[in-house]
């Protein structure tokens, strides 16, 4: 009986968790929701777009609002609104249902938190760059505890080459880098002192190589040989062999 | 004793044959060929005033002189400043790097494609690619900063197309998959 | 060149007079013509990149602090005029600039045997910095033909001191392998 009980008091506690929100939305219409947004700091052309949905009949007013409720809550925890912004303009463009849209934006803003709660509760502090960097990270499938490992393995480094680290795991694991090649590449360049900020765009040399076919691990190989001799990013393409052109200004367009 | 002084030897041979290494003799005419191509600089108010100000100077001044005198130098310095601000922001302003975005179409099935990405806030009027006929693509030349970008072609407005020869991509979180550019700081310099 | 006389000239020039720069350019001219011939290969297109150079230095040269050395500055920009052009033309410069089976074509083989067949003199040298990666090449030349300081050259290459430092160490004992090679043979 008591098991039941405490059953469905969870679920009406939820319930009442989760109705609360659009309860007090509901009174609110479109344009009031969007003169707070735009009071509090989401941009103009995005609260417009948003906006736009509803005179184009691509949404109802209740879907606009929702779509705006991230955006606010990220304003309102002072988080950075870019990339939130960046994705409510994709979805837009994309013309993806409404609902889509929220739970991407949901996602983001998940991310970023994650992102705050960890440097502020490792570093003490947390950066627009870290902060940015943590959160895209983790928007893009970076896993959580990769970072967790990183920020509390090299919390005490310096903050340029902190910031590199960081970046390589970031972008190193959004390509699926193994992160504990990564972590040994790091710790290498950390003990030469090696870790110049030309080293944060490593990913391109990974791509590059994969493309030749090269396993990852003699990628991370390559890198931790040059490292050691206190060697630039470019060089571990000669340490693989290449002679191409494979690295210009980007790797992914021409 | 002796190995040490050959290799003394040695080393002194290499530095001296290399501080003495000629250089190759420029074209005739090059100087005068530099010259040709530049044109006069018209100096800033400010530009002046730091000249004069670095410059070494011999000057007599009556104490009744020196107020209007700085009064005049604090007045240039805040002009400066004023005038400084842009010069300084370009000085740190993120370097761009050019990336040159292709899509094959032989027969120009499309008849428009645009690239919509993060970098364009996923605008399609704003990177609208234009049909090369002799090499059978779509082509657009931007110029980026550097992080890592998503983007998609845009063909007739309507259909998304992933980039085939993008090194990465990633699920949009609705049904596509976005293409990733990824941009250096250009800081790679290995000579 | 006096750095006082120098310091002067880029005054004038910056005061809208472009003649003085003239001076610059021939007592730099052969220095960054040979960077560039060193790299390029041929002497239209290495003259072509060492003008680039002198007109991007002017261009800029409201940018160049005083109290500083006129030369490294001009380098730097002449490092990245030839950075640019291996990039325009396909070639990617760090790369190409790394590899040194890349640089080493028929013709400098040919040049190699027949330095190796040479009395071992200073001349040599000459030889054997041709043909060196190019990364250890610069950095010799900077530190002993140009007289850089580890500072200078660790700023012109976008290195650190250490970096540096470590680069003319490796291309001394190459030089000094390739000499012993040399009497080895004779």
């Amino acid at each position: 009986m008591n098991r039941f009980y405490s059953a469905y008091l969870t679920v009406a506690l939820w319930a009442v968790c989760l109705l609360m929100p659009s309860l007090a939305l509901a009174g609110m219409g479109l344009a009031e929701f969007a003169e707070r947004a735009k009071t509090c700091g989401v941009s103009s052309d995005a609260v417009a777009q948003v906006q736009s949905l509803v005179t184009n009949d691509r949404t109802t007013e209740e879907q606009a609002v929702s779509l705006l409720v991230p955006l606010l809550a990220a304003c309102v925890e002072q988080l950075p609104l870019e990339s939130l912004e960046d994705k409510l303009a994709e979805g837009v463009t994309k013309q993806v249902p409404s609902q889509f849209i929220v739970g991407a934006l949901e996602q983001r803003l998940d991310g970023y938190r994650f992102a705050r709660e960890l440097l502020l509760t490792t570093l003490g502090v947390s950066t627009p760059e870290t902060l940015a960097v943590v959160g895209e990270g983790v928007v893009k499938d970076v896993p959580k505890v990769d970072f967790e490992d990183y920020v509390s393995t090299y919390a005490h480094k310096p903050a340029e080459q902190f910031q590199v680290g960081l970046v390589m795991v970031s972008l190193q694991g959004q390509a699926g880098f193994a992160y504990d090649l990564t972590k040994q590449i790091l710790a290498q360049g950390y003990e030469s002192e090696s870790l110049s900020s030309g080293w944060e765009y490593f990913v391109r040399v990974v791509l590059a190589a994969r493309k030749q076919g090269i396993a990852d691990k003699t990628i991370a190989d390559a890198a931790i040989t040059v490292l050691a001799d206190d060697g630039l990013v470019s060089e571990v393409m000669t340490e693989l062999g290449f002679t191409g052109r494979d690295l210009g200004g980007a790797s992914g367009a021409e | 004793m002796s190995g040490k002084n050959d290799a003394r030897l040695l080393d002194a041979t290499i530095k001296s044959s290399l501080s003495s290494m000629p250089d190759e003799t420029a074209p005739e005419g090059f100087s005068a060929r530099v010259m040709r191509e530049l044109q006069p600089k018209k100096p800033s108010v400010w530009m002046r005033f730091k000249l004069w100000l670095f410059g070494p100077q011999s000057m007599t001044f009556t104490p009744i002189q020196v107020v209007p005198v700085m009064t005049c130098v604090v007045a240039l310095i805040v002009l400066g400043i004023v005038q400084m601000k842009p010069s300084a922001m370009s000085e740190d302003t993120v370097r761009l790097s050019s990336v040159r975005f292709v899509l094959n179409d032989m027969n120009m099935n499309a008849k428009t494609v645009s690239v919509i990405g993060s970098f364009n806030s996923w605008k399609a009027e704003r990177s609208v690619m234009y049909y090369n006929n002799d090499e059978g693509t779509w082509i657009l030349e931007a110029t980026l900063p550097p992080g890592d970008h998503e983007y998609m072609f845009l063909v007739d407005g309507v259909k998304l197309v992933s980039d085939p020869q993008a090194s990465m991509s990633r699920d949009d979180g609705f049904g596509n998959k976005n293409s990733i550019l990824f941009v250096n700081g250009g800081h790679e310099q290995i000579l | 060149m006096d750095e006082t006389y120098e310091a002067e000239i880029i005054k004038e020039v910056l005061l809208g007079d472009p003649q003085p720069f003239e001076a610059l350019v021939r007592e730099y001219q052969g220095a960054i013509y040979s960077l560039m011939l060193r790299n390029v290969r041929d002497s239209s297109m290495a003259a072509d990149l060492a003008q680039e150079s002198f007109t991007r230095a002017y261009a800029r040269l409201e940018t160049f602090k005083k109290g500083k050395r006129f030369f490294p500055w001009l380098y730097s920009i002449a490092l990245n005029v030839a950075r640019d052009h291996m990039r325009k033309s396909g070639r990617d410069f760090h790369v190409f600039m790394d590899n040194p089976t890349d640089m080493d074509r028929p013709e400098d083989r040919k040049n190699e045997q027949e330095a190796m067949e040479n009395h071992l003199d200073g001349n040599v040298v000459f030889e054997f910095v041709q043909t060196m990666a190019p990364k250890y090449r610069e950095a010799l030349i900077l530190r002993y033909k140009h007289d850089f300081s580890m500072q200078e050259i660790a700023n012109v290459l976008d290195i650190s001191v250490s970096g540096a430092k470590m680069r003319i160490s490796r291309g001394l004992e190459m030089l000094r392998d390739q000499f012993k090679e040399v009497s080895n043979v004779r």
